[in-house]
């Protein structure tokens, strides 16, 4: 399905990646205070996306979001640990080994999670898992939606992480259940900045002339990351900690996710 | 009066409407949310806000703005299906204590119907269903009224009209509980003190609503009494952000403060995407 050209880079890639993925997971196994199933759910995701992206839209735009998001989430948030310029926090042992204090798993989370996001705004915005759409001003208001809808996931993820999985720790608490305020601004920022290149990047890879041609997906399959981010949201209603967090991700999540879904048994996405 | 014949590509219908009334209905609807946005201020502090002031014009608002865009009949059924169900989810919610929780009102809100419900609430039901069915049309089918869909597809709206409108609930209840002191919460509960039930008896009371009026639209004829342009269609969503707005800087307690832009400002955003955004239909 995959053009001849460079055909077997994206599975070398998967392959180098599940590697490093399972050693970092079977070193988590020998480190005391790591939590290898939170480990696991963000590798198997992360390859997941991985998969499906190469077969929605090619290896090589697969790659340059992957390669954007991971490494633009790993420098953002290695930059705010060291310097301080953020609210203060780190992260424990529980999410595995750590370089510059940042657990070398948590770029794959924001890999697939801005990749759900990324295509659940495409299905309510345009009425497809792929944005071709707009101008300039449209593809900022493509990513500003990317963000709310990435950072909706973190008004439960976070209180989760630092009070049920005690995963990463506000060395001065805050406000929001423990939370600084301030945590989602830098989320919106982060996420914003991370979609507004992911969907440059890819307008630019799509628009070339040697670009392959997107291979034909089933509309269901192509819904894929909806189903992956509704799954996320399901889970925090179910084990969500603090209590309080279990009521809002059925609003903060699932209205995008209606919004999403009802688009995509719409013949072309609905619009007339 | 003269009428005009037009063809709306928002409403996708022919429409007969008179000019003057149209003007007379739009200079009223400008006016009534600019004195909206005066009243909500957000330098007041909370427990000042005239909530029952921005509450009757608001509502007046929405009403006028109903029947401008469905007409008489569609607007005045909805106005009495809300205000039927709500009033009776409400007067049994107090009474039994199982529709959302054990709760009651204080005085804050009087004059109350029957020692029980106050007279604005079943009027602020109306005031956030309605911008919540504008969004859920939008969000479902691309357009802000008009489509007969079947069933199942009104009940799916529907449950985007609900969760929509009780998204303004996560927010509004902490502040009109630990500072407005409206209603007590006589068991307390898990999130910021109300109990989960009050949000299960929210999405519930309101998709019975959004339900039932989905339903009997079918039988009624749509006879919008104006052009429906996106200039107009917005009024009741400035609303609907301005809420969201007033919950983000001045919200109590100070947690909840980072909650609606993800819950009310992510419905809000993905509405005017699907109205102003390229392959809608040009204004």
């Amino acid at each position: 399905m995959l053009q001849p050209k460079g055909r077997h880079l994206p599975y070398i890639c998967l392959v180098v990646l599940a590697l490093s993925a399972l050693l970092t997971w079977a070193a988590a196994q020998a480190m005391p205070g790591a939590q290898p199933g939170l480990i696991l759910g963000n590798i198997l995701f992360g390859l997941a996306a991985l998969v499906h992206g190469t077969y929605l839209m090619g290896g090589k735009r697969t790659l340059a979001f992957f390669a954007l998001t991971c490494g633009l989430a790993f420098a953002l948030e290695m930059l705010s640990i060291s310097t301080g310029l953020a609210t203060p926090y780190h992260y424990t042992a529980a999410l595995g080994p750590r370089l510059g204090g940042v657990a070398l798993v948590v770029p794959l989370g924001w890999y697939f999670m801005l990749y759900s996001s990324h295509c659940l705004v495409n299905f309510i915005a345009e009425g497809d898992a792929l944005s071709t759409r707009g101008g300039p001003l449209w593809i900022l208001l493509l990513a500003l939606l990317t963000a709310l809808v990435m950072t909706a996931w973190d008004l439960t993820l976070d209180p989760f992480m630092v009070q049920g999985a005690r995963a990463w720790v506000w060395d001065q608490g805050g406000p929001y259940l423990g939370i600084p305020l301030a945590n989602y601004l830098s989320w919106v920022e982060t996420s914003f900045i991370l979609a507004v290149a992911c969907r440059l990047v890819d307008r630019e890879l799509a628009a070339q002339p040697g670009a392959s041609p997107i291979p034909a997906m089933g509309r269901w399959w192509s819904a894929y990351p909806i189903a992956v981010y509704a799954l996320v949201g399901l889970s925090d209603v179910a084990v969500g900690q603090p209590l309080a967090t279990r009521v809002l991700s059925p609003f903060a999540m699932g209205i995008p996710v209606l919004a999403g879904l009802v688009r995509v048994w719409q013949p072309g996405g609905g619009d007339r | 009066m003269k009428t005009l014949i037009h063809f709306d590509r928002h409403l996708e219908q022919t429409i007969r409407y008179s000019p003057a009334l149209e003007g007379v209905l739009l200079v009223a609807l400008d006016l009534l949310l600019l004195i909206l946005l005066s009243i909500q201020g957000y330098r007041v502090a909370l427990d000042r806000l005239p909530f029952q002031a921005m509450t009757w014009t608001f509502g007046t608002l929405v009403l006028i703005h109903a029947c401008y865009l469905l007409g008489w009949r569609r607007a005045l059924t909805f106005f009495a299906v809300t205000l039927a169900i709500s009033f009776l989810a409400e007067f049994a919610g107090v009474k039994t204590g199982l529709v959302f929780g054990p709760y009651h009102y204080t005085a804050v809100l009087a004059p109350l119907i029957l020692g029980t419900v106050p007279l604005v609430i079943p009027v602020a039901y109306f005031m956030a269903i309605w911008p919540s069915y504008l969004m859920a049309n939008y969000l479902t089918r691309g357009h802000p009224a008009g489509k007969h869909p079947g069933v199942p597809a009104l009940l799916y709206a529907s449950l985007l009209t609900a969760l929509v409108m009780t998204a303004w609930d996560l927010t509004m209840d902490p502040v009109m509980v630990g500072q407005v002191k409206a209603w007590v919460w006589e068991t307390g509960g898990p999130y910021f003190g109300i109990p989960f039930r009050n949000y299960a008896g929210w999405v519930l009371t309101t998709f019975t609503i959004s339900s039932v009026y989905r339903l009997l639209e079918r039988r009624i004829p749509m006879k919008p009494l104006g052009r429906g342009h996106r200039g107009f269609i917005i009024l009741p969503l400035i609303g609907y952000g301005a809420l969201c707005l007033g919950d983000l800087l001045v919200g109590f307690p100070l947690g909840t403060r980072v909650i609606a832009p993800f819950t009310m400002g992510i419905a809000l955003l993905a509405t005017l995407m699907r109205m102003y955004g390229p392959g809608t239909h040009p204004s």
